[in-house]
């Protein structure tokens, strides 16, 4: 498997989807975050879906430009406590205590607000991404989701130039919302 | 109201945060105002949230693989707290000697069942994942003659990728690296002998590579996903044989579109660039033509780059400094 031995380079590979730079984060970082899960009241299954969570979020700061100004590894369990300690919360009548918890971060930076989807996003991603053509999805979600440059997205799917590039974009928003829309 | 596309534009950097606190008051203003407006505008909202939360979907998907893979190959880091000292966590799924012998031993039938298949090509496993994939036809597609085709040679083993970088190319597991140097020859250096084989381009324009990893998949046979940039294939799909004289092919039709193909065992399918879930392999009815104008250009032999007998076209400090390290990243990204 590939070492990234630097934290940054690790960061511009998980920019990248390189699987080994997961792979990676997996196998150095997992049992750091099921410990602080399991310590906490938390089942294996809660440990496995509170890392996924935290390398989600991992990767979506990175495509938005995460710049750490701490190690990964203190990024991560940050992002991991928060995220538990939140669906701790929730769960009525669960006692939390991360006081066994060497780092203790309150830093506003790690905490990680997710709205919930509305009825109509939520039709949206059942019906009108299922009916979408391939190629307007394929267009979409690297836009939207995986965050890449016009340029890139015309280079990589043929199109003319930039403005072809989002002059299809555009018109796959519309198709998706008449989809969306019945 | 239909939003047009310059206020589509302006909405996705509003909701991206990149608008100046002028342009979001004079928005917000408007939204105020108008309520049509207002309402296209949270429409457009729900339409990139639900393609987000698409995304994370499948990379969450993607996630849970690839837990499964590092647990199962034990390379899971122990991890020792250091204040209370309570000792280092065992890994997930072994609770002892015995269930680690067990767990050794199911991966070595594993492998044992996919090596067979490989090599009978027999569905030896039966289950309705297998029932339902089995019963799915796989339409023969053809293909317009009109398509130009780039040969871009591949190493199917894990590798580090520079594909992305229009003009260098990346091959496989880094052994090789093609990169261009000037508008038409494409120079391909096999990095461990320091041989150097040319590809001449001509007039292509983009030059592109896909890094290769294959599931001899007794339940998927010949079927592939492509997620990241990554091309799975599922079957049995020989690694030996994906090297440079089995291919990938990217084409470029005269719509402008690039589509990307592979050669195996002397029949053509198509790969749709994004097809992150386990999907058949699309055959073409009709073979593309071999790019043979280009593929006698690469020096090769038996899959290897043998040295030019000619002149190499690139420069010998060119040749030196790019040999590929898998941990080497382009100048664009060290800074």
């Amino acid at each position: 498997m590939t070492a990234f031995t630097d934290d940054n380079e690790l960061i511009i590979q998980i920019r990248k989807g390189n699987t080994s730079a997961f792979r990676q984060v997996y196998s150095k970082y997992f049992n750091m975050v099921r410990y602080l899960v399991i310590k906490n009241s938390g089942t294996e299954e809660d440990a496995s879906d509170i890392f996924q969570e935290t390398v989600t979020v991992l990767y979506e700061k990175t495509m938005e430009g995460l710049e750490l100004n701490c190690t990964i590894k203190t990024w991560l369990y940050a992002v991991a406590r928060n995220l538990w300690f939140k669906q701790l919360r929730s769960k009525k009548g669960e006692k939390v205590d991360f006081t066994d918890f060497e780092e203790r971060i309150e830093d506003a930076t790690f905490i990680v607000e997710e709205e919930s989807p509305t009825e109509r996003q939520l039709t949206i991603l059942e019906h009108g991404l299922s009916q979408l053509g391939e190629r307007c999805k394929r267009l979409l979600m690297k836009f939207y989701y995986f965050k890449r440059k016009m340029s890139d997205i015309a280079n990589d799917m043929g199109y003319r130039n930039e403005a072809h590039a989002k002059s299809q974009k555009y018109k796959c928003m519309q198709q998706l919302k008449k989809i969306a829309n019945g | 109201m239909e939003l047009d596309e310059n206020d589509s534009i302006l909405i996705d950097r509003y909701l991206d945060g990149s608008l100046s606190s002028t342009e979001v008051a004079t928005l917000e203003r408007r939204m105020a105002v108008d309520n049509a407006y207002a309402n296209a505008v949270e429409w457009h909202k729900d339409l990139v949230m639900a393609l987000r939360a698409n995304g994370r979907k499948l990379l969450q998907e993607q996630l849970i693989g690839i837990e499964t893979e590092v647990i199962r190959a034990g390379i899971l880091e122990g991890y020792v707290p250091t204040k209370n000292g309570k000792g280092k966590l065992k890994n997930p799924g072994k609770g002892g000697a015995g269930i680690t012998l067990i767990v050794i031993a199911v991966i070595a039938i594993a492998i044992v069942m996919a090596v067979v298949f490989a090599y009978s090509n027999l569905v030896v496993t039966e289950g309705d994942i297998e029932n339902k994939v089995a019963s799915e036809t796989v339409a023969p597609r053809i293909v317009s003659s009109d398509v130009e085709l780039i040969m871009v040679p591949i190493y199917c083993l894990e590798g580090y990728y520079l594909g992305d970088y229009v003009d260098t190319l990346s091959v496989g597991d880094g052994r090789f690296k093609a990169e261009r140097t000037n508008d038409s020859t494409l120079v391909v250096v096999d990095s461990t002998s320091g041989r150097i084989g040319t590809l001449n381009l001509a007039s292509y324009q983009h030059v592109d590579s896909i890094p290769c990893k294959i599931d001899q998949h007794a339940v998927y046979p010949n079927h592939y996903k492509v997620w990241q940039d990554t091309l799975y294939l599922y079957g049995s799909f020989l690694e030996e044989r994906l090297s440079l004289s089995e291919h990938l092919v990217w084409s470029k039709t005269n719509e402008g579109n690039v589509d990307l193909f592979l050669h195996y065992g002397g029949l053509t399918y198509e790969i749709e660039q994004l097809q992150p879930e386990i999907s058949p392999l699309q055959l073409l009815e009709e073979p593309l033509p071999k790019a043979d104008s280009l593929s006698s250009n690469i020096e090769q032999s038996n899959g290897e780059v043998e040295e030019s007998k000619s002149e190499p076209t690139v420069n010998q400090e060119h040749s030196e400094n790019d040999v590929i390290d898998k941990g080497t990243l382009p100048p664009e990204l060290e800074q």
